[in-house]
């Protein structure tokens, strides 16, 4: 049991704004904490770049190849970056990189729920930079100011980066917009897809207790709700303005409020998806995943062999 | 299945299962395989350009330095050049934080060290000469002398 007065001085810095370090003493609940959110977070972005990978070879031109292939290539930096600071956190519990890893394979971690889901068309590739990274960049940008500060940190690049994504995911959306009614159609399809997807992204309306834990620590500033209401406020009328529907006969703003009122997306399908891994192509990408992971088995084991052989010839 | 194929089958296979063993049997008895985990934490530090300090951006982990800026190129040098990478292992590093005592804090009034804890200027207009400040400085040398 940690002491209390400790914690209560933990909570004191928190609440005062200060920032904590890797190194800082923290009480077992806010490491938990960040173990959850930092894990989860590097998972989701290694899972996310298999959705469009697909495409990295389908791009219908070499400049949307190489933008894509650099996309996915940032995606598997993003999770490599993020385990490193989960690794830190877990070390009381001695779980290194690659049971953090493992965790995936074996169902022990989520990931995003987005990321279970088809990519059909090169215009979900599109769509998935427009409306999944800019998502992201929402929640993101909001964990700028997280009291957590190597994630805060670490953050600031991401978000560098998703700035690239989600200007690229527009590039596609446009020039599709801008195509045939053959292309149009396809975009309309893709945002019919994702749309109820982003409606879940965000969590529940209500959010649950460690959620809530989150807000106490300053590890996250706003709620679900929050973020997603910034979501519909800014796609609604970008969407509308290319003269897509947005596939949501309930979705309206309040006057009065500015709040919109939308159509719940299947929570319990969503969420079953998400904790079995049961979604169209959960297992086709976790097989993928444990591919590139034992498949490059003999890379990491031949990088550490000839770091040992350079120490002894060095010694 | 032309003979290469087959080949190729036979090494996946081969491969897998000694991998398997291989890694166990390692573990187990300290032998030559090494887990990620095991090896260093090397701190990475970018520097844009000559005049700029290299900034700390993140931390790999690695089995050797020359190995660590390997990596660090990879995660944190995708897009910018860089005038020089550092790395350095992470438990050769000791923090100010881990003895408050030795952590600069602002406790007295250091306006007395800063440029702003001066003011000149209506002094100077007292004597009906200009203030000068660091930057008006700093821009009449890039101009050509003379001027
Ligand atoms: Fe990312
Ligand atoms: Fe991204």
């Amino acid at each position: 049991m940690d002491d209390v007065q400790r914690v209560n001085d933990f909570k004191a810095r928190i609440g005062a704004g200060e920032k904590i370090e890797s190194t800082d003493w923290m009480p077992k609940e806010y490491r938990d904490l960040l173990i959850k959110q930092i894990h989860m977070h590097g998972i989701s972005e290694i899972m996310g770049a298999y959705p469009e990978k697909e495409w990295v070879g389908k791009a219908p031109t070499i400049r949307r190849k190489l933008a894509l292939n650099a996309k996915v290539q940032d995606e598997i930096g993003h999770g490599q970056m993020l385990l490193r600071l989960a690794e830190d956190l877990s070390r009381p519990y001695g779980r290194g990189r690659e049971a953090l890893m493992d965790d995936v394979l074996e169902g022990r971690v989520k990931f995003h729920n987005v990321f279970h889901l088809e990519a059909p068309t090169w215009a979900d590739a599109g769509v998935i930079g427009f409306m999944v990274d800019g998502g992201a960049i929402i929640t993101q940008a909001m964990l700028l100011d997280s009291s957590y500060a190597p994630y805060a940190r670490m953050l600031k690049r991401i978000v560098a980066e998703e700035s690239f994504h989600m200007q690229h995911g527009e590039s596609v959306v446009l020039a599709l917009a801008e195509g045939s009614e053959a292309q149009r159609a396809m975009l309309q399809g893709a945002i019919t897809r994702w749309w109820p997807a982003m409606m879940y992204f965000f969590g529940p309306r209500m959010m649950g207790p460690s959620s809530q834990k989150m807000m106490d620590y300053k590890i996250r500033t706003m709620t679900n709700e929050q973020l997603r209401q910034k979501f519909i406020n800014r796609y609604v009328p970008r969407i509308q303005a290319l003269g897509m529907a947005i596939p949501d006969p309930a979705l309206y703003q309040d006057a009065a409020t500015r709040t919109w009122h939308y159509t719940d997306p299947d929570w319990e399908w969503f969420t079953a998806v998400v904790h079995h891994n049961s979604g169209p192509m959960s297992q086709a990408r976790l097989s993928l995943r444990r591919e590139a992971h034992r498949g490059q088995q003999w890379v990491r084991e031949a990088a550490i062999e000839a770091g040992r052989v350079l120490q002894e010839r060095g010694a | 299945m032309t003979a290469k194929e087959g080949r190729k089958e036979g090494r996946k296979e081969g491969r897998k299962e000694g991998r398997k063993e291989g890694r166990k049997e390692g573990r187990k008895e300290g032998g030559s395989v090494m887990a990620i985990e095991e090896t260093p934490v090397y701190e990475v530090f970018v520097q844009a350009d000559a005049l700029s300090f290299p900034t700390h951006v993140g931390s790999v982990r690695a089995s050797s330095p020359e190995f660590a800026l390997q990596m660090a190129r990879e995660a944190f040098c995708r897009r910018e050049a860089a005038h020089d990478v550092w790395v350095a292992r992470a438990d050769a590093i000791t923090k100010a934080r881990s003895d408050s005592a030795t952590l600069p804090r602002q406790g007295t009034d250091k306006r007395y060290r800063l440029p702003g804890g001066y003011d000149n200027a209506p002094h100077w207009k007292r004597f009906k000469a200009m203030a000068m400040t660091i930057e008006e400085v700093a821009a009449d040398m890039r101009t050509k002398p003379g001027r």
